[in-house]
């Protein structure tokens, strides 16, 4: 990012629902969110939802999750389940597993909890079908991970240049990749 | 040559030790592990602790040559043109 100029976490994350009053029981009443804001507009909104609440839960450092609802407008009974996903943060094992434990006892499935390269995660979906992640971190993300990440996206571009990128070109650009950079810097550590 | 390169941090770390191959050479600098062989290099998940996320990951340092097999408990990288 280019000289001072960054941006600082999430302000917000807006999302739309159609099951308004079961999203404000899951993460107010089941998670325990407190809502800094809610707004109302008349006729705002574009067609065919002119009307709505756009309402926001605290989600923990200063950011917020939004939903907007949209009055008059029916839930789409064929519309496909969210394929995103939003991850919450916290900072122990023990928060998680008491997270865990509260969705439980709340009886909202906790439908996995798996350990990732360097986070440790459960999954719920919300109301709206969207899955909600909380996850802890294992280790702390090093300057090596980064360097590592910006090779992985170069890979990723060069491969995408190919007709029919596949996970194989990929892994075979990044190699190539990473060998430049051993033949940058022959010393043994 | 089949090569196999694998980050120099702690989860990806048992990819490298666990590799197997005929002449097998391990160097580990610029922040990653290299591991090269003339012929086959193979890991076998029975020879890791790894997680799922980590072992369906092992490759994300990048391989040279063809990558013959890659499942649940095998990996096995082999000369180009085999």
């Amino acid at each position: 990012m280019p000289g001072s100029l960054r941006t600082r976490g999430v302000d917000h994350a807006a999302y739309v629902t159609a099951r308004p009053a079961e999203t404000i029981r899951f993460y107010r009443d089941v998670m325990g969110l407190r809502t800094p804001h809610v707004i109302t507009a008349k006729g705002w909104g574009s067609k065919p939802h002119p009307d709505f609440v756009h309402f926001f839960f605290d989600i923990g450092n200063g950011d917020r999750l939004a939903f907007f609802y949209y009055f008059g407008v029916p839930e789409d009974p064929g519309a496909a389940r969210p394929t995103y996903h939003l991850a919450l943060h916290v900072e122990t094992q023990e928060e998680l597993l008491a997270w865990r434990a509260r969705f439980e006892r709340l009886g909202v499935r906790v439908i996995a909890q798996i350990v990732h390269e360097t986070i440790e995660s459960i999954y719920v979906r919300d109301p709206n079908g969207m899955v909600l992640e909380i996850t802890r971190p294992l280790r702390e993300l090093s300057e090596r991970d980064e360097f590592d990440a910006e090779l992985s996206l170069a890979a990723l571009l060069d491969t995408l240049e190919e007709d029919d990128p596949t996970l194989e070109t990929f892994w075979r650009r990044k190699a190539e990749l990473v060998e430049k950079e051993l033949a940058n810097d022959p010393e043994e550590d | 040559m089949p090569a196999i390169y694998v980050l120099d941090v702690p989860e990806f770390a048992p990819v490298a030790e666990a590799a197997t191959g005929e002449d097998l050479s391990l160097t580990r600098r610029s922040g990653y592990f290299k591991v090269s062989s003339p012929g086959p290099i193979s890991v076998r998940r029975a020879d890791t602790d790894l997680v799922d996320a980590v072992w369906f990951s092992a490759l994300s340092g990048g391989y040279a040559g063809a990558l013959e097999r890659f499942d649940g408990d095998l990996i096995r990288v082999v000369p180009d043109g085999r």
